[in-house]
This record gives structure tokens, C-alpha cells and sequence, in this order.
């Protein structure tokens, strides 16, 4: 084989420095007919380059099957649009689709040099219509091959080299016609003109309306010469015409009007020319409506500090995804069989709305459905898209849910076979004894858990030890001993990253198998488990602390409740009880410890809903309850975190998996404390000692609920807690700010997050149990899956949201709320933020202006001269929920008492929310469980608790 | 280290003295020679040079941006460097060679340094900032006397053979240069070779002066002198080594006038095999391997 | 999640080879008048050269063996061979590194006791660079021995692997290599069936370690045979040259 090969060199030129790469030829491959294309198919086709980048969706119609996929088209692809790659490939990999791969940039028969003036693309071209020519000759007639290109000169060339060749619309609207329902997701945006049966009679020219962006090398030029700027576009959610970037360097610079924003979406990657000094403008305080497309309005209140303002010249990544949404609400005379331009309206209120064409406009009205974006054009005010799937009926609880899921990224899909091959027999047993593990069986262990907990993943033991002190054992499922390194199990974990618990569900990170048998610590069955074991005196200090891998049998599975009545009870004195109210014991005294260092307790809400089974719908909201017992098992997972961060950081200074929590800056909390100032309350914010310490100062015998007010306040400012890489960061950034620990990580819950699994790793690593393997030790690895995790816990926290949104909004739908209370968390002027603790959310009330008397320093409002309302102050409101426009439903709050309705400003109830833009937009990114472990209620808080929080409200 | 016995010296000298040299070759006459171009892929410009089957040498050549020299801020720069590799001589090994390596360097150097020899303005970039800066790095690889004069036809040879890459100078605001490459392979440019000259050696053995003396001869060669000719027929550059006596004036003319006329006929040799070369399709060397 | 797919699902390496194939050999024998062996080898676009002289005088005085012959090697690679110049061609650390393995798997195998009081040198010149210098260097030095017409208990043939995203590589080139994965260069006696070099620089469960060798036995074995053959041939050639002169 190797002999009969002839090889090509060639020349590419990176700098200056000349590469040169050696490039076989080969005889050996074959064309894949009987053994992934069929032997018996009609057609084989081979798509160009532009047909897979446009087409994917047809492509992935079951209906498409036996694709030649040449491996310069699969180049181009992977260079240009990584997502469509990836579809690409899943499409080969899967069986009864039939795609083969022809790697025909390899064989002799089909590789092709680029010619002197030949540019790159013609040369693809090319090797495209020889590899197809190929195809042709050893298939013989008897098996058509059919070549889709939509590029007019290359199919222009392929009908002179005589290859049989089609445009993708020839072919769906021809070859294809016993399956009409590809038409649906066919991409006409590069139709060639002859081919064009609808769009020419609809697309009327209407005159350019966007700028054209600029070429690729002048974006490049520009960029170098700092002409323009590049950065992430991110609309503002309340404004679809109002947009900015933040360069990497530099500024932020506002993007104002949907022509200056130029047909960039939400997220993508833009080059930005700043407009002259004189045209510099504000960020808009108010909401535009829905949609319409307005010039950069003029008659925006332009108050504040004019930044720097600019407009888009071109895209260099576009962020384009799949979005999930509905056909506009207004759509006339919907029908179906007949070929409709339609309005689709994402759910996503920071994407603009999408023009399709579909013949089941009917069908789709009050549907959820799936659409992507093929193009926007200069002419078009909308871009054009096409439809991909129905999810099912709007308001419909299941089907929004899932679309909270796919806006959020977050892979809910079950688990593929071969993920489910690398679990273990679902008969499985503890093997005893087993190497390296210590037989800890005779240790009386007990698991303290929500009610109905199907995943334990930690347990505990305590016992006097002979010398007077005391051993203190925390037990973590052993993960790591069924999630083998670089298995399929693990990558689908390491993607996952969290489990994630929606108000109705829980997309699980592991197999059921997993979490809810064979790693859940479960009592009376011997499990595999990881053990941190500390020794401790009289005043809980630690004596000595060391870590194994260990076989467990938990005797009982307790709840919270369960346990503190055993606490409780005087009448019991035996093993049990015992040992729960040393841990009690301990964990207080290991608590105020920490809260003497200055570990925060602040506040979030957070409520429960009791779902009715049936309609899935929420019938009830309450507060969740803490007892003492979630502090203690709490207190021992922190402080087996703090252990294992401290063991894994000295035995891998630079590989070490942490939790950091940065401090915030200190301008974070520059408006809370001139809202707190009007209301008398001082907060010390130079270090999370003197902030706890002024947060426990808090006079609060006006109101008791003002002090857990304050700290869910607090609690906005904080940063969000990020997982790092200790090799990647100064020593500075390891430090929890929340918990005032110098150092923290994730060990205690490897079922439900993937950083614990990292860290089960690393810590086995460091007493020898396990090879420190090529994937823990590459830092670039370690900090791809880092930044991955980040990004999925903040999309979990992001979806988690929503879906208590989703589910406040489907509560409050059914039923109107005439009189709750409700406090003034902040007077704007011309409005109210207000907090509802019953149900633990926050709206807003806009009043209006010209009724209303605004004391901007003070920040109080008076209305007819007598009703003064300030912050902190209780109000009653009234709560419902209102249509608004395009199927988002709008929780609507006006104040009944005092009884300002003549104040209100009823008129856009029916359309929009309200407030000021940006800033409130930014504040709901934060608003809860900002940091993810400082959480929150009451005045517990920290970071194992959240975990525990959640799981108890989810899986009652 | 050759050595040789006074016998055979005898032998060589009286054979050059009735004008037939041990080879066969008469005084005059220049070992045939061959050249190969483009045979190392990484550099920008090669060539391998034989005189008969025996001096071999090859000569990479490889261009890369740098700062010019701050005496000639508009021009590039050249950097030659000639290595004797023990492939030619066991005594090259380690630093053995060190001043073969010197000397050999210093005379290619002088010989292309002169300014009209390539047009060097044409290698500056941005001027005073930054400039294409040619390597010449030569190696000899088996020695069978006149290196220098192989040398100086592998080295014209390679830097006709140079492809310098075409690239792109923007200013940007901030007044600093960026530079963009062409992705194009075929996008190159050529470096002016014409006027580059190639030397003549001539030996005084005994009484007689012969030219391109084998490694015997230059064992016995009383005197040497190196004439740089470039393809107008003028001198270029003359070097006069050796270990005794001097040589009269008007034979040192004699010997300037038989070397401008050797070097005009191997100039004219070498274009035509220069030009063979480049359309040949690089694909079909086979350099080493023969 | 490295950018470049160094193996693409279709089984092929990023420059055409699937997993278990060397690079495309060629070879030739005395190139040099000086040398008393000389060889040019190359395997894809590494080329060396090697030169070999001796049994010859001991130059360093004192270093000679009254039972044998020394083993004198040179590694240099030339400024031009690598993608960016290299500043200088010799006496860098790896140069001499590499200098050093290769002597001590020579004096292995070549019948050194048959010249006693003698040096042998094996100088070898890297024309151009791109991975696996260090074993093409041995096969030079192989075939420029046999050149030379010294004496050796076998053939010497080396051959690197390697592994990247788990698996195994024979005869990584220059990208590969860089790839940050285990290298490991072997070189073996095919006849005899026993390994005379062997390094390793990375850490590798067992199982991948018996993976990576066997990789690396079968690259040698191939590497063997192709320069056998031609071996052959090129005796054949010189047979008949001598049966003509005759």
C-alpha cells in the first residue's frame, strides 16, 4: 500500500516562515458504496460546500440518505461554521443515514493542485466536480451521481465536464417531490434565479435598507489599523434598536437603531466604526415598542454621560442559533397547502423577528417552534429563516419547559447507547474487600436529605474517640470508580457539566442508574464511597484530617426533619441521637467560626411550588422551610470542600480544580448604599466581616423583614463564583470571598456537577489511587472544560430562572391576587421596584411622571402632596397575569395600597413590563443565588446549602 | 588531513608544467560542474553544486523579516554563512572547522556585499524599521579543492532559485507596521541575480598558474588568487592567498585576463543550466537520491 | 478538543497515512569521495546525511581502547533544515544529547573489538527537519556503516511513535510531534528481535505504553524491510558491476 503511493508536497505560507507538509496519495479508498452508501439507492448525492452550510436542516431530514460527503467540502465546513460541522459529523456517524465520508483530498485519483491564479474557492470547486467525475466513472451509469451546487459557474462548468448536477431547489422541488415536507426547511436564500418560484413575485426590492457590511480583508485591515472595533454584540433586551459591544480594550461603545446595529444578532462577533464625537449619545431609559423599527429615536430622554457611540460595518462570527418561538400573533389569514411568507417571533426578546416561508402556517399558530436564520439582506428588514420543528402547544408547561432547555443550551436529550454501555450491571454489587478501599462498613453512617432524596450523595459518622476527642467522617459517592476517564460517559458528563433542576423536572448530568442506585448512598447496602475523615477537639478544632477511598454501609437515610426530631427528642440517648447532636453541637461551633472570619449570610428568595400531577400546573407557592439540620449537614460539606481544596492545590500547585468568588467591586454597591443611606441604614462594605457585621447591625424592629430585604440586595452585588484552574490564576483569585475561605472547591456532590468529579480524580491522584492521567494534567484541557462548566452553570442558573418564572407566571395566570403585600425595594422616577416575599419575586410599577413629585437624592416619591412612598416601605398590590403581544404573557402589579391608580401608568399593561432599561435588565441577570453558593435564606446561608435547597424543593 | 608525498608532488607539478594535469584536464580547463536548485523544501532558495563528481556544496537560502541595519536603514540585509561539514574532512568535526568556516564566510560575504550585486533597497520593508533579511547559509558536504569558486556558483545559483514571499505593509494609526502575507504559494517575488558575479580561481603550481585546482594541486600551489567576474565581463572582487612567493604584475594581468574570460563562458554555462532548472518540475528532482 | 484533527474519524493521519504506516523511504549510498561510508537518507521531508570514516587513528590521544575500537558521533543540523533558521547548526544540548544515544547504540552493535586501538566516526548532517530526526539519524548512520563495509551484529533500524488523542501514531512528522503527546523513538535489531535504544518522556498507563511500542516495532520492521530491499538491489548492482569488469 505504502509503496504504490505517489505524494505531493505542499507549500503553505503561515508568516514568513515557509511550512512545508508532506501529503499522501492513496489507492486505497474506496467508495463506500456497500458498505455506508447502500448498494440499491437510487441517487448519490454530493453536496458543494454551500449547500451544507445552508442546507443542514435539509440534510438532516430523515428523508436524505446516501450523501457523498468529499472531504473538502468537510474542510470548508469545519473552517467555516464550527456548529454545522459538528451536525455534519453526527450525521456521518449516524447508520441509517447512509453519509460517507470520501476523502478525496487523499486519493490519487481525485486530489487536485491548485493551479498559479487559481483562487482557493475555484480550486475546491474543482476538486468537488473531479471527485464527482470519479464517482461517475466507477459507479457507471447504472448508479446516478448527482453534484448540488448552487454556485451558478461551478454547476455552469460541472454541465460542461457533464456531470449530472442540480441545485438544491431542483432537486427538493423535483427529485425529492414525494416529500414535499423538505420544502419547509429548505434555504432559498441563494437560489439561483430561474429556480425561484416564490420569492420572485414576493420579495419586492425595496430599496437598500442596511448598509452592505464590509469585505472580510477590509474588516481585517480595519481592525489592524484600530479603525474599527471589534467585540460581542449583546442587544439589550428591553430595546431590540439599542445594542453595544465591549472591546477587549477600551470602552464600551453603544449601538443605537436597528440600521446602525446592521443585521448583527445577539452574540455575534462585529467590527464597529465609532460615529463622529457630535452624534455620541446615551443609552435609552425607556422601552421601545415591541419590534417596531424605529430610527435611532431622537425623542429619547438623553440624560447621563453620552458614551461612545458607533455602527456596525460587518460580522466576523455570527452567533446565528437555533430559536425557539412562535408565528406572529397578528399573522392574517393563516392557511395551510399554500406557500405563506410568514413572521416568526422568538421568545428570545433580544432576536429580532424572522421571516419564513411555510405551507403550514395553520398547523404552526399557536405552536412553539423551532426556527434558524438562513440570511439577512441589505434590502430586507427582517432576516429570512426557515422553520425545523414544532415543539408543541404554547403555555403548554411541558412545552415551554423544553424551550427554556433549548434556549438555554442546556443538552436534555436521553442518554445515547453508547454512553449507557459504559454503565456497570444493574445488578451490581459492592465487592468486599476491595484494593485501596478501607472497610468503613462497621461505621455507624447516616445520610441527612430532603424527603423523597433519590441521589444521596453524601453521608456522615461521628464518634468519640478514646483520647477524649472526636472523629468526624463526611462520605461522598465514589463517582470516579463507575465514570472512567475519557470514557463516552464522561465526556457526556464533562459537556453536561450540572444537573439541572427546573421547577417540573431534573436534567440529570449521569444515568438514572448512577445517580438514583448504584452511587446513591442509600442505607443498609454496601457502597463505594470517598471519605474525608477529620479528628477534632472538645472546641471542634481540627487535629488531623486524611482522605480514602472506602466501602460504607449507611444505617439510616434520614430527612431534615426526621433528624431534628431525633435531635429533639429528650427520651433518646442512643447511637443515633448521639451522634447527630455532636454533629449539631460541632457544627455550630465550626459555624460561628466562620462567620467570625467573615463569611457572608445573605438572602434570596426562593419559593416552592406544589404541582398539581395532572395538569402540571403549580397550585400553591411557599416559602421553603430550613431547619437546624440543613445547617449542620451543610456545615461538614463545606468543611469538607475547604479540606480537599486545600490537599488537591498542595499536591497540584497548578492543576488544582478551585471555586473562586472574587470580591466585588466596590462601585457594585454604590446605589445599594445610597438607597440604604435614605432609609438609615449604613453598611460597612470594606471587607465581608465588616459587611456581615453592619448586615447583623441592622435595626430591623420596624420591620423584620427589612434585614432579609437588605440582604438580598446585598447579594446583587456580589460577583458570580467561578470554577478556575489554580495554574492559571494568581493566588489571590483562589479566595472565596462569600465564605471567607482562602481556598474552596466542589467535592461533596459528583452525582449532580462534573467539577466534584474533577476533583474526585485529582484527590485520588494525590494518595496514589489513581494514574495521573495525560487529561488531568493537560492545563489547556482542564481550562476548556473549566470555562465549559462555568458557562453551563450560569446557563443552568439562567434556565432555573426562567422556569420559576415560567411556572409564577402559569401560578398567577389561573388566579388574581387582590391585595399581598409587598415592599419598595427602590423609588425611581418614575417608578417602583417592588418585592413581593410571598412569593419571592420582584416587579415593577411604573408611575407617571407628571403625577408624581421625585426626590432624586432622597429617593422618595410623593403623590398628591400627601401619599409619600420610600423605599423599604410596605405596600399592598395586586397581582395578575396579562397577555401581552407574540404570546408573552406579562405579570401585571399595581399598588392598591395606598391607593395610587391615578398614578399608574395603565397604558401599556397590555404590552410591555417596564422601567428603565439596561440596568434593570442587568439587575435580573443577578438576581438570585448570584455567586451559586452563597444562597441563601434566612440568615443561613453558604454553599453546600444551595445544592441541598434545591434539591429538596424539586424533589418533593 | 590529505597529505601528500614529495613524489607525487614532483609528479603533479611536472604534469602541469607539459600541461596535462593528473585528471586530465589542461591548465585552462574547468572541471564540468552541475547544478541543482530547489532541493530543500523548507528554504526559500537552494542549490547543490559539484564540481566534477567530487567538491559538493549546497546552499540554502532563507529570507525572514528583521530589523535593517541601522547604517543602511533602507535596505535589507545580507547574513552568509558558510559551514564545513565532516562529511568532507573527519578534521571538520567539532570546532574543527571554525576557521575554514571564518574565512570561507568572510570572502563569500565581500563577494555579495558590493552594492550593486543584488538590488537591496528592494528588501526594505518600512524603512529604519523593519526589511527582508537573506540568509545564505552554505554547506559544504565532500571537498575535492576550489570551494571557494563552488561556493560562489551554488550561492548565485540559490538566490536565483529564491522565492520571496509577497506580503502586504499597512501603517496603522499608532504608526507601527503590520504585515500581511499573501496566502497564495505561487505569490512570490524574485530577487535581481543578474549582476551577482561567480569567482575564477587560478593556483600558481611551480613556475605555471592553472585554474580550478583539485585538492591535490592546491597542496602543492605556491600562490592563489580569486577573481570575482559578473556577467558584464568586470571584476568584482580579487583575492590573493597562499602560502609563498608573489607573483609579478604583469602575470598577476595575465591571469585577470584568462580569468574574465573562463568566467564569461561559466556565466553563460550556469544561466543556461539555471534556466533549465527553474522550468523543470520540482516534483520530478531527486536531488540526494539520485 | 485540540483544533487540529490530527486523526480524522475516516482513519487518516492529517497528511494522508493512516495510523500504522511510516512515511514514504528512500535512501542512497556513497555520496562522498572523503568518507569511507556515506549515505543520504530520507524518510518523508526528514532528510540526513551521514558519513562515516574509519577504522581509523585515535585523534584524541589517551581515548584509545587496547580491546577496541571507539565510537566517535556528530549530530548537527544544518541552519536551513528546520521551518524557522536555526541560529546555529551545532553544540546546542539536544545536538549533543543526540550525539551521545546515538553513539552508545552504535558501539552496541558494531563488532568494535574486531579493531582495537582504532576510531570509528559516524558524522551525521539533518538537511531537513520534520520529526523524527533522531531516528532517520540512526538509519543513515545504519546504511552509511554498511557502506563503509564495517562490521555489525545486525541491522539497525529506529522508528519513532507516538500517540495523540488516544491513539497510537508510528512515525510522528513534525506536526504530530508537536502535539504535546508521548514520543517515543525506538530502535531495534530486526534479526536478533532485540531493542537497543528505547526513550520515553511522558507519562503513559501500561496499556498505552504496549500500545505506543508495538506502533513503534511494527514502524521499524517496515522501515527494515524497505531499506533491505534496496539494500539487496544495490549489492546486486555492484555484483554485476564486478562480474562485467571480470
Amino acid at each position: 500500500m505504502l509503496k504504490s503511493k505517489t505524494f505531493v508536497k505542499r507549500t503553505k505560507k503561515g508568516n514568513v516562515v515557509k511550512v512545508v507538509k508532506e501529503h499522501y496519495l492513496r489507492d486505497d479508498i474506496g467508495t463506500g458504496v456497500g458498505t455506508v452508501l447502500q448498494a440499491g439507492a437510487e441517487c448519490y448525492v454530493i453536496p458543494d460546500t454551500n449547500v451544507i452550510l445552508h442546507q443542514i436542516t435539509v440534510m438532516e431530514n430523515p428523508v436524505i440518505t446516501n450523501v457523498i460527503v468529499l472531504q473538502t467540502v468537510l474542510d470548508e465546513v469545519k473552517n467555516q461554521n464550527a456548529s454545522i460541522y459538528n451536525r455534519l459529523r453526527a450525521l456521518v456517524g449516524m447508520q441509517n443515514k447512509h453519509f460517507y465520508v470520501f476523502s478525496n483530498e487523499h486519493h490519487k485519483e481525485t486530489y487536485v493542485e491548485r493551479i498559479a491564479s487559481e483562487s482557493p474557492n475555484d480550486r475546491n470547486d474543482r476538486a468537488i466536480r473531479v471527485a464527482a467525475l470519479w464517482y461517475m466513472r466507477k459507479l457507471s451509469e447504472s448508479k446516478p451521481v448527482l453534484l448540488l451546487t448552487n454556485d451558478r459557474a461551478n454547476m455552469e462548468k460541472a454541465k460542461f465536464e457533464e456531470i449530472n448536477v442540480k441545485t438544491i431547489q431542483q432537486y427538493v422541488r423535483n427529485d425529492m417531490k414525494q416529500h414535499p415536507q423538505l420544502l419547509e426547511f429548505l434555504n432559498n436564500s441563494d437560489e439561483l434565479e430561474e429556480d425561484a418560484e416564490v420569492n420572485k413575485s414576493q420579495r419586492k426590492t425595496k430599496g437598500v435598507l442596511f448598509q452592505e457590511h464590509k469585505s472580510e480583508a477590509e474588516i481585517r485591515r480595519g481592525l489592524l489599523s484600530k479603525t474599527y472595533i471589534t467585540g460581542k454584540l449583546i442587544v439589550n433586551r428591553n430595546n431590540i434598536n439599542e445594542a453595544t459591544i465591549t472591546p477587549d480594550h477600551g470602552d464600551k461603545i453603544l449601538i443605537k437603531g436597528f440600521e446602525n446595529i446592521n443585521r448583527a444578532i445577539n452574540g455575534d462577533i462585529v467590527a464597529v466604526e465609532l460615529l463622529p464625537r457630535d452624534q455620541w449619545t446615551t443609552p435609552s431609559t425607556r422601552i421601545a415598542q415591541e419590534q417596531s423599527v424605529s430610527s435611532s429615536s431622537k425623542d429619547d430622554h438623553e440624560v447621563g454621560d453620552k458614551i461612545p457611540t458607533g455602527r456596525v460595518v460587518g460580522i466576523t462570527k455570527k452567533n446565528w442559533r437555533m430559536y425557539c418561538g412562535s408565528l406572529d400573533e397578528s399573522t392574517n389569514d393563516p392557511k395551510d397547502g399554500l406557500v405563506m411568507r410568514v413572521l416568526f417571533s422568538p421568545v428570545d426578546r433580544s432576536i429580532p423577528k424572522i421571516r419564513i416561508s411555510t405551507r403550514q402556517c395553520l398547523s404552526l399558530m399557536n405552536k412553539r417552534i423551532t426556527v434558524s436564520i438562513d440570511e439577512w439582506k441589505s434590502d430586507s428588514k427582517f432576516p429570512d429563516g426557515h422553520y425545523m420543528s414544532t415543539l408543541g402547544d404554547i403555555y403548554n408547561t411541558d412545552v415551554e419547559s423544553r424551550v427554556i432547555l433549548l434556549e438555554h443550551d442546556i443538552p436534555h436529550y436521553t442518554f445515547s447507547e453508547n454512553i449507557l454501555n459504559c454503565l456497570p450491571q444493574e445488578d451490581w454489587k459492592a465487592t468486599v474487600p476491595a484494593p485501596n478501599r478501607v472497610d468503613l462498613r462497621d461505621e455507624y453512617v447516616m445520610s441527612v436529605d430532603p424527603p423523597g432524596c433519590t441521589d444521596i450523595d453524601d453521608a456522615l459518622h461521628c464518634k468519640p474517640l478514646p483520647n477524649g476527642n472526636y472523629q468526624i467522617g463526611v462520605h461522598i459517592a465514589d463517582v470516579t470508580h463507575f465514570v472512567h476517564e475519557g470514557s463516552p460517559l464522561d465526556d457526556e458528563a464533562a459537556k453536561r457539566g450540572t444537573t439541572v433542576y427546573l421547577v417540573d423536572r431534573r436534567i440529570e448530568m449521569l444515568p438514572k442508574l448512577l445517580t438514583n442506585n448504584l452511587c446513591s448512598l442509600v442505607s443498609d447496602v454496601d457502597r463505594y464511597a470517598f471519605s474525608v475523615i477529620w479528628e477534632v477537639d472538645q472546641d471542634a478544632q481540627i487535629i488531623d484530617v486524611r482522605f480514602c477511598k472506602s466501602v460504607i454501609r449507611s444505617r439510616h437515610s434520614l430527612t431534615y426533619e426526621q433528624a431534628q426530631n431525633i435531635i429533639d427528642d429528650t427520651n433518646r440517648d442512643d447511637l443515633p441521637a448521639q451522634a447527630l447532636r455532636n454533629l449539631l453541637k460541632f457544627s455550630k461551633l465550626i459555624k460561628n467560626r466562620r462567620r467570625e472570619a467573615g463569611s457572608l449570610s445573605l438572602a434570596s428568595p426562593q419559593v416552592k411550588f406544589d404541582i398539581d400531577r395532572e395538569s402540571m400546573n403549580p397550585t400553591d407557592v411557599e416559602m421553603y422551610q430550613m431547619r437546624e439540620t440543613n445547617s449542620l449537614v451543610e456545615e461538614y460539606m463545606l468543611l469538607a470542600n475547604v479540606s480537599v481544596a486545600k490537599k488537591i492545590l498542595h499536591e497540584f500547585p497548578t492543576l488544582a480544580c478551585l471555586r473562586g468568588h472574587p470580591r466585588p467591586a466596590p462601585e457594585k454597591f454604590d446605589q445599594l448604599l445610597k438607597t440604604l443611606s435614605t432609609v438609615d441604614v449604613q453598611l460597612d462594605t470594606t471587607s465581608s466581616k465588616a459587611l456581615n457585621d453592619s448586615l447583623n447591625a441592622i435595626d430591623h424592629s420596624a420591620d423584620e423583614y427589612v434585614d432579609t430585604l437588605v440582604r438580598i440586595l446585598v447579594t446583587r452585588c456580589m460577583e458570580q463564583a467561578i470554577y478556575l484552574v489554580s495554574g492559571d490564576h494568581e493566588p489571590d483569585a483562589y479566595v472565596h470571598y462569600g465564605l471567607a475561605a482562602p481556598l474552596y472547591t466542589h467535592f461533596t456532590s459528583p452525582i449532580r456537577r462534573y467539577a466534584d468529579v474533577i476533583v474526585h480524580r485529582l484527590l485520588a491522584c494525590s494518595l496514589g489511587l489513581y494514574p495521573l492521567s495525560k487529561r488531568l494534567t493537560d492545563r489547556e484541557l482542564a481550562r476548556t472544560i473549566v470555562d465549559g462548566l462555568n458557562k453551563r452553570n450560569r446557563m443552568a442558573q439562567y434556565s432555573e430562572r426562567a422556569s420559576v418564572e415560567l411556572y409564577t407566571n402559569t401560578f398567577f395566570a389561573n388566579r388574581l391576587v387582590e391585595c399581598e403585600d409587598a415592599y419598595v425595594v427602590r423609588v425611581r422616577s418614575n417608578g417602583l421596584i417592588l418585592f413581593v416575599p410571598r412569593y419571592g419575586f420582584e416587579h415593577n410599577v411604573k408611575i407617571l411622571e407628571e403625577s408624581c413629585q421625585y426626590d432624586d437624592a432622597g429617593e422618595y416619591m410623593v403623590l398628591r402632596d400627601t401619599i409619600k412612598i420610600k423605599t423599604f416601605q410596605r405596600v399592598g398590590v395586586k397581582i395578575f397575569v396579562n397577555r401581552g403581544k407574540n404570546y408573552r404573557r406579562r405579570l401585571v402589579m399595581q399598588v392598591v395600597e395606598p391607593d395610587i391608580m391615578f398614578a399608574m401608568d395603565t397604558k401599556d399593561l397590555t404590552a410591555n413590563m417596564l422601567m428603565s432599561g439596561t440596568d434593570d435588565d442587568k439587575r435580573k441577570e443577578d438576581v438570585t443565588d448570584v455567586t451559586g453558593d452563597v444562597t441563601l435564606f434566612e440568615k443561613s446561608s453558604d454553599a453546600a446549602s444551595e445544592p441541598k435547597n434545591k434539591k429538596k424543593k424539586r424533589t418533593k | 588531513m590529505i597529505k601528500i608525498s614529495p613524489s607525487e608532488k614532483q609528479f603533479l607539478i611536472d604534469g602541469i608544467k607539459q600541461n596535462m594535469r593528473t585528471d586530465g584536464r589542461s591548465r585552462l580547463d574547468y572541471r564540468a560542474f552541475t547544478v541543482e536548485t530547489g532541493l530543500v523544501a523548507q528554504t526559500n532558495g537552494s542549490a547543490r553544486v559539484k564540481l566534477a563528481n567530487n567538491t559538493d556544496v549546497l546552499v540554502g537560502v532563507k529570507v525572514e523579516i528583521g530589523d535593517p541595519d541601522p547604517d543602511f536603514p533602507d535596505q535589507g540585509r545580507l547574513e552568509v554563512r558558510v559551514e564545513c561539514s565532516p562529511s568532507a574532512s573527519p578534521e571538520f568535526e567539532g570546532r574543527g572547522a571554525e576557521e575554514m568556516n571564518a574565512i570561507l564566510s568572510a570572502m563569500l560575504r565581500n563577494m555579495l556585499q558590493n552594492a550593486r550585486t543584488v538590488d537591496w533597497a528592494s528588501l526594505c520593508i518600512s524603512p529604519g524599521k523593519q526589511c527582508w533579511i537573506v540568509y545564505v547559509d552554505c554547506l559544504v558536504l565532500d571537498s575535492a579543492g576550489n570551494l571557494f569558486d563552488a561556493l560562489s556558483i551554488a550561492t548565485k545559483s540559490a538566490l536565483f532559485n529564491t522565492k520571496v514571499p509577497k506580503i502586504e505593509v499597512m501603517e496603522t494609526s499608532s504608526g507601527q507596521t503590520e504585515i500581511e502575507v499573501s496566502d497564495d504559494p505561487s505569490d512570490f517575488t524574485r530577487l535581481s541575480t543578474a549582476s551577482i558575479p561567480i569567482s575564477v580561481t587560478l593556483a600558481k603550481v611551480g613556475s605555471r598558474y592553472i585554474v580550478d585546482p583539485t585538492i591535490e594541486e592546491e597542496l602543492c600551489m605556491e600562490s592563489r588568487v580569486t577573481i570575482a567576474i559578473n556577467s558584464k565581463g568586470n571584476i568584482c572582487s580579487i583575492q590573493k592567498g597562499g602560502v609563498s612567493s608573489g607573483i609579478n604584475p604583469s602575470e598577476f594581468n595575465k591571469m585577470l585576463q584568462h580569468a574574465r574570460k573562463i568566467g564569461l563562458v561559466l556565466l553563460k554555462e550556469l544561466d543556461a543550466l539555471l534556466d533549465k532548472e527553474e522550468n523543470n518540475d520540482t516534483s520530478t528532482k531527486i536531488g540526494f537520491a539520485r | 478538543m485540540s483544533k487540529i484533527e490530527f486523526i480524522s474519524p475516516e482513519g487518516l493521519r492529517v497528511d494522508g497515512r493512516r495510523p500504522q504506516e511510516v512515511r514514504k523511504i528512500n535512501y542512497r549510498l556513497n555520496l562522498f569521495s572523503r568518507a569511507d561510508g556515506s549515505a543520504y537518507y530520507e524518510q518523508g521531508n526528514t532528510r540526513v546525511l551521514a558519513a562515516v570514516y574509519g577504522p581509523r587513528q585515535v585523534t584524541r590521544r589517551g581515548a584509545s581502547k587496547h580491546d577496541r575500537a571507539i565510537i566517535n558521533c556528530e549530530y548537527s543540523m544544518a541552519t536551513f533544515s528546520t521551518g524557522e533558521r536555526r541560529k546555529s547548526a551545532k553544540r546546542d544540548r539536544r545536538s549533543t544529547e543526540i550525539s551521545v544515544v546515538i553513539r552508545q547504540t552504535f558501539e552496541s552493535v558494531i563488532l568494535t573489538h574486531l579493531y582495537p586501538r582504532t576510531q570509528i566516526d559516524i558524522f551525521m548532517q539533518v538537511l531537513q527537519a520534520d520529526g523524527g530526526t533522531r531516528c532517520a539519524c540512526i538509519n543513515a548512520a545504519s546504511l552509511a556503516l554498511i557502506d563503509a563495509g564495517i562490521p555489525m551484529r545486525d541491522f539497525v533500524v529506529s522508528c519513532a511513535a507516538g500517540m495523540i488523542d488516544g491513539v497510537a501514531l508510528t512515525d510522528l512528522n513534525y506536526i504530530e510531534d508537536s502535539a504535546g503527546g508521548p514520543d517515543l523513538p525506538l530502535a531495534i535489531l530486526p534479526k536478533q528481535n532485540k531493542i537497543c535504544l528505547l526513550q520515553m518522556d511522558s507519562k503513559l498507563t501500561i496499556e498505552q505504553y504496549e500500545e505506543v511500542m508495538q506502533m513503534a516495532v511494527e514502524g521499524c520492521k517496515q522501515i527494515h524491510a524497505v531499506l533491505d530491499a534496496k539494500l539487496k538491489d544495490v549489492t546486486d548492482q555492484l555484483v554485476n558491476k564486478r562480474k562485467t569488469l571480470l
